[in-house]
This record gives C-alpha cells, structure tokens and sequence, in this order.
C-alpha cells in the first residue's frame, strides 16, 4: 500500500471534516465559530434519515432545505445557526446548533505565505513530491494552541478538493506541509490554487471575510518511452 | 495487396515492451539503449541511468552518463543484467523503465532472407512507384515469431507485430529510394520476438540482412 494511496483514503475521510470545517453544525451541540463581517459561509450538516432540512439563523428561518446552507454575515453580534433534518413522512429530528459571533475583526488572524514550486509526486522516483509547503502566521494565538486549518484546492475557479492540516502551535509561524500529492505528468507546469476556508484554534473556529490563498506551481515530471535499442 | 499498409500503420520506434521487458544479448558484444521524452517537456532534462548485474560489465560508466542513450557493453553468458532509467527535469523526476538482458551464447531466434538481395528502379517523375523495394520472404528460426524489428541502412528502427505468430513473413518494407539514392541500401533485422516473449536482439554486424540495388534511371537535358 503506498503513500499515494493513503493519502487518497485519507482525503476521502478528510472531504467530510473539511466540509465540517466550513459547517460546525454536525459537531458538538452549541459549538463556537467566530466571523468576520462580510464572510459568506457555507454550513453543511450529516447524518441519514433525511429528506429534507430545516436551517435558521437565530429564528429567521432560512431558504436552503437541503443539507448545506449559505449565510454572508454582516451584522456583529452574536448569533445562533440551527438545523434539524425533516423525514419523508415528516418527522423532525432533533436540532443542531452553532454559536456563532460576528465581528469586524477577529480576535485570531491567519495569514498564508508565498508557496514555491514543487515537485509532482512520483511513487518510484519522486514520493515526497506533490506536497506544497508555505508558512502560516498566527496572529493573536498563543504558543502551545491547537490548531487546524482547512483549505480548499482550486483548478482556476474550479473545486477540486479540501484537506486540513492541523497541529500545535510551537511558533507561531508554523511551516505546514499540505499533504495533497500533486501529479503533473502533462510536459508543462500546472497551477493550483490553495485556499484556506477557515481555521480552528484552540477549538474555536474563524473565518475570515478575506480567504487567504496562495497559487503553487506543480512542475511536470518528464515522462519517458521504454527502453529502446 | 501488399502487407504494407499493416506494418506502415505499427510501425514505430523498437521499444523493449512493458516495464520489464526480456531482452536476450550475445555475450561479450555491446549495444545502445535509449529513452525518449513522450509528455512534450520543454526543461531540460537529464537522465539517470542504473545498470545493474553480472550481465553488464561497463555498469559504471553507463551509471555516469546524463544522456538519454547508453552503450552497453555485455559479459559472459549465463548471465543476466537490468537496465533502468528515469528523466529529471527541474529536480522532479519521472517514471522508471526498465528492461532486463539475458546474456547467451546463442540467441534463440535467427533469421535468413529468402533473398540475399533485389534490384529496383529509382523513383522518378515517370516512374512514381518506383524507388520501392519489393516485399521479400524472411524465415524464422528458433520457434514462432510475433514481431520483429528492422532498420533500413542503420535508420530509425520499425517494428512490425504479428497477428498471429509465424516462422516466416513477407517483409514489405516502404522505401521510395530516388536516382540520387542509387546503391546499395540494407534492411537489417535488429531483433526478433517469440511467442514467449522473449526479444532476441542482434549485435552489430551479426544482423540478418538484405540488400536493396537501386539503379540509375537516364538523367537527360531539357527539350532545346
């Protein structure tokens, strides 16, 4: 079993915490997201039984009745996002929450640095490439917090994939390794864009109004004919 | 109708099939091997070559060379040797290939012309179907043969595939020789493939050849 196809297991794993990275709501009752002003967020819920959904805002009922939801916040304040799932014979499930406070700025800041080109992932000759490198700063954290950024991977304007990266803060400028295993077999360079969506720290979750993102360049490896004589 | 259209239609650089091809040598010769780039890249590349086992006996010096062809030199048989490589370009690299070389005395497979040889008339604008070799019998040695390759004078190798397996084929190879290419031009049969597939491949000067004559069409002045 090789690292490419781990790392594919464990993206697919990962696919449902990302979306839960963008949506609290299938988390722990009353779990805490702190927004800024002007971020449209994506909330997402789980679980079976459904046909269709329930979503308000602290009691303004919402449109959306399926299983996602997007709200643009833009009133501080503190505000409470609710979901229940509806069954086909009209049951309501129980009623998940998400505290969520709305600010101009937030107490907890990320930003992305400069990502260099990389490598495509090569299982034989090439297994550590694919994994583009930047440095994040947290600002406003503390040294020895947890924390877990989630990202979005874009081909132009085109969703690919999300991921996270998580750890504990030893700086706070921690260089973090997505673990993605970019491919480019193509014969020319290949751009993708990384965006982070939000980020956890110590267990509370932000989003910024302004997504951090960075472009990588995959450079191709070169591929070859066989062997001829 | 001729054979040709088939073989033009597959006919493509000689590669040792699959990541492991089985390719059989006479001991104590040499011969090159070489890789293409096939994605079109435009950095420049370089290549790293492995030579490995008893089989190969200049394993260091082809483990030096940064270039896309080798020339590798064969020991004793039995013996048996593995040649990889693989490109890198921009420090990332690519896929390897492979191919694996049986050292023998004997190669299992031969092949002889029917003809030693045949004599055509250049390709001329009276004659625009000349300069043709004509299709020429080859039989096999050794056991069923699936696909040979063949160079005409030490060009670009074609191979040739066989639908079924056979001990003699009739070589049609595509020539269009003009009065400038008057002389003598040899097919030569670099490599023969069984059923097994197991690819004997000839060293050089030992080849099963035959020799295409083009004559001299009449040159003469314009009309005054």
């Amino acid at each position: 079993m090789n690292k490419k196809f781990n790392k594919t297991m464990r993206k697919i794993l990962l696919s449902c915490l990302a979306v839960a990275a963008i949506a609290f709501i299938n988390q722990s009752a009353n779990a805490q997201q702190t927004v800024q002003t002007g971020a449209s967020v994506t909330y997402k819920t789980g679980g079976t039984g459904s046909s269709t959904f329930h979503w308000d805002v602290s009691g303004t009922v919402q449109s959306s009745n399926s299983d996602t939801m997007r709200y643009t916040w833009s009133t501080v304040g503190t505000f409470t996002v609710n979901v229940y799932g509806i069954s086909s014979n009209s049951c309501n499930g129980p009623t998940r929450s998400l505290n969520v406070t709305v600010s101009n700025t937030l107490p907890v800041t990320l930003t992305m640095g400069a990502i260099s080109s990389i490598c495509p992932y090569q299982d034989t000759n090439q297994p550590t490439g694919g994994d583009p490198i930047s440095t994040l700063t947290f600002t406003g954290a503390t040294v020895g917090q947890t924390y877990e950024v989630y990202y979005s991977i874009y081909n132009g304007a085109t969703f690919v994939s999300s991921n996270s990266v998580s750890g504990t803060l030893t700086t706070l400028t921690p260089t973090v390794t997505f673990d993605e295993s970019f491919t480019n077999t193509s014969g020319s360079n290949i751009t993708r864009e990384i965006r982070i969506t939000s980020y956890t720290v110590n267990g509370v979750n932000y989003v910024p109004s302004t997504l951090p993102s960075q472009n990588v360049t995959i450079y191709s490896s070169p591929e070859t004919s066989p062997i001829s004589y | 109708m001729k054979t040709r259209i088939l073989f033009s239609a597959i006919a493509v650089f000689v590669f040792a099939s699959g990541l492991m091809a089985q390719i059989e040598v006479l001991q104590n010769t040499n011969r090159d091997f070489s890789v293409n780039l096939t994605n079109g890249i435009t950095d420049p590349v370089t290549y790293t070559w492995n030579a490995s086992g008893a089989g190969i006996t200049n394993s260091a010096a082809v483990n030096a060379i940064t270039a896309n062809t080798v020339n590798v030199t064969f020991g004793a048989a039995p013996s048996t040797g593995n040649l990889t490589v693989y490109g890198t370009a921009n420090g990332c690299s690519g896929d390897n290939r492979t191919a694996t070389i049986n050292v023998v005395t004997t190669l299992t497979f031969g092949a002889t012309f029917a003809d030693a040889s045949q004599t055509v008339c250049p390709q001329t604008t009276t004659n625009p179907t000349g300069g043709d070799a004509a299709a020429t019998v080859v039989n096999f040695t050794g056991g069923n043969v699936t696909g040979i390759s063949y160079t005409i004078d030490n060009g670009a190798a074609v191979s040739i595939s066989f639908e079924e397996a056979k001990t003699s084929c009739s070589l049609d190879a595509a020539t269009a020789f003009t009065n400038a290419q008057a002389g003598a031009h040899t097919i030569r049969i670099i490599s023969i493939t069984g059923e097994s597939g197991t690819t004997s491949l000839f060293s050089a000067g030992t080849e099963p050849t035959h020799t295409i004559n083009v004559t001299t069409a009449p040159e003469i002045s314009n009309i005054f």
